[in-house]
């Protein structure tokens, strides 16, 4: 399965420096201006966004239909993207941790307040992407983009209508219990979403 | 005979076409042409045989296995070269190897070398800047690269310059010089088929029509050429197809049934599936 994620690896490179020089670019806005607020939730959002790039560029050459070919199964040829999915969020969430750390020393803001709130982006960005991952392997990246976009609306949606009827937020006490269960609940989501995949994937024809 | 592969029953219904009961085998230390028209089932029968596709019915046999059960022990010894080069346009041939290595147990770094300096490719040369025949040969190099028993070739030669394609029937040749190697080979290139094959197995909407011995196919039929009431008055059964034009009629017809006194020629492969193909009795 190693061989899956380094031929993604390999051809996803010139996106990932691209991606890099970027988040560089940000970066340097961000820390002149001292308002580094908009690169924290992009880097970890362009981590997620390589994992679908991945996807494109293996439809683009018509990988999948080969590596079938070759002594791998079809649950590694859907775990290798996990594993890559796991590798650039991680990753990004480092250097997202990294780069906070820094801004607090330099600025003397609170560390956990910003850990807080990258962390709640880095949940974002984990559940749209293991709930994408199963609709990209059914319908293809092209179409899937589409719902990609419906899915970002979604959520927003919901969140007003539950305010439009009166829920009120979470008090501070539930937050610290879904932050303790949440390493829990990523894990149960990916494995969900991974299980989904291997079933789409196992009654594909290429 | 031992077998290299058996196709048994295999079927696949899709809305606008159907894969009809195939069976063939092909067997150890020989080469197998898969012909037919764009559309006839080739690529169909290849995907169903290399577990690409699900078939409704049938079963595949590679080495006397079941293939479903232990495809991926199975896939280890099967070279698989598809019409195009399936790599990332990105990764150069160096890079192509060192993702092998970590599928395939048996891959042979050595060996792939070795096979990149005799074709001439360009390890650190991207796949994008590869021409078609260069991308068909590295396709080549990685399916000889593992312990490939079986090679099983879509299209492989096709748009390829001749001096290309005679050097990689030379390899097609050597290859099964081991009498445990076989290929499975589908090409519109008649003329390479009939150099190289052991076997030909012809499909036409879906159904194969014929898989036999390429000397006994040859032998078996006759082109038969006369005035079109010659060529009417031939026995029907032994008439496969006829062709007519306003200087006369000629015919594919078994050998053993032609009238004494009749010009007869020997057919070619093309021939042969022509007069199947457009030559309506």
């Amino acid at each position: 399965m190693m061989g899956l994620v380094w031929q993604e690896l390999y051809t996803m490179r010139k996106t990932i420096r691209l991606y890099i020089v970027a988040m560089a670019v940000y970066l340097m806005i961000g820390w002149t201006t001292d308002n580094l607020s908009m690169f924290f939730p992009l880097l970890v959002f362009f981590s997620s966004m390589l994992v679908i790039a991945g996807f494109a560029y293996n439809e683009k050459n018509n990988w999948d239909l080969f590596a079938n070919t070759m002594p791998v199964s079809r649950k590694q040829m859907v775990g290798s993207h996990y594993i890559l999915m796991m590798l650039f969020i991680g990753v990004g969430f480092l250097a997202d941790i990294l780069l906070c750390t820094v801004t607090a020393m330099r600025s003397g803001t609170d560390l956990w307040e910003l850990l807080a709130g990258q962390y709640a982006v880095f949940a974002v960005a984990l559940i749209y992407v293991i709930i994408f991952i199963p609709i990209i392997i059914k319908m293809g990246s092209e179409r899937a983009r589409i719902i990609l976009v419906c899915l970002y609306v979604i959520p927003l949606l919901l969140l007003k209508g539950l305010y439009d009827m009166g829920f009120s937020m979470p008090t501070e006490e539930q937050l610290h219990l879904l932050l303790g269960i949440s390493p829990l609940l990523f894990a149960v989501g990916i494995w969900i979403s991974f299980r989904i995949s291997v079933s789409i994937y196992r009654k594909k024809d290429f | 005979m031992e077998e290299a592969l058996r196709l048994s029953h295999i079927s696949k219904h899709y809305p606008k076409f159907t894969l009809e009961d195939v069976n063939l085998v092909v067997p150890k230390g020989s080469i197998m042409g898969f012909i037919g028209e764009n559309g006839a089932g080739k690529s169909t029968t290849m995907k169903a045989m290399l577990g690409l596709i699900h078939p409704d019915s049938g079963t595949v046999y590679v080495d006397g296995k079941k293939f479903t059960g232990s495809e991926r022990d199975i896939k280890e010894h099967i070279g698989v070269v598809m019409d195009s080069a399936c790599f990332s346009e990105e990764l150069n041939a160096k890079e192509i190897g060192s993702v092998m290595r970590r599928i395939y147990r048996t891959w042979d770094s050595g060996r792939f070398e070795k096979l990149l300096k005799e074709y001439k490719i360009e390890e650190t040369k991207k796949v994008k800047e590869y021409s078609r025949g260069m991308k068909m040969k590295l396709s080549i190099v990685v399916a000889l690269s593992h312990d490939s028993k079986l090679l099983v070739l879509d299209e492989a030669t096709s748009g390829l310059d001749p001096v290309v394609r005679d050097a990689l029937l030379d390899t097609f040749l050597e290859f099964i010089q081991n009498e445990e190697h076989s290929i499975w080979l589908s090409s519109h290139i008649l003329s390479d088929l009939e150099k190289v094959c052991d076997y030909i197995t012809f499909i036409q909407d879906g159904r194969v029509l014929f898989s036999e011995n390429k000397d006994e196919l040859m032998e078996k039929y006759r082109i038969v050429k006369g005035s079109a009431r010659q060529i009417r008055e031939l026995e029907p059964t032994a008439v496969v197809g006829v062709q007519e034009n306003e200087f006369g009629a000629q015919a594919l017809v078994l050998s053993e049934e032609i009238p004494e006194g009749m010009i007869s020629d020997r057919p070619n492969i093309e021939d042969i599936m022509l007069f199947h193909v457009k030559g309506g009795k």
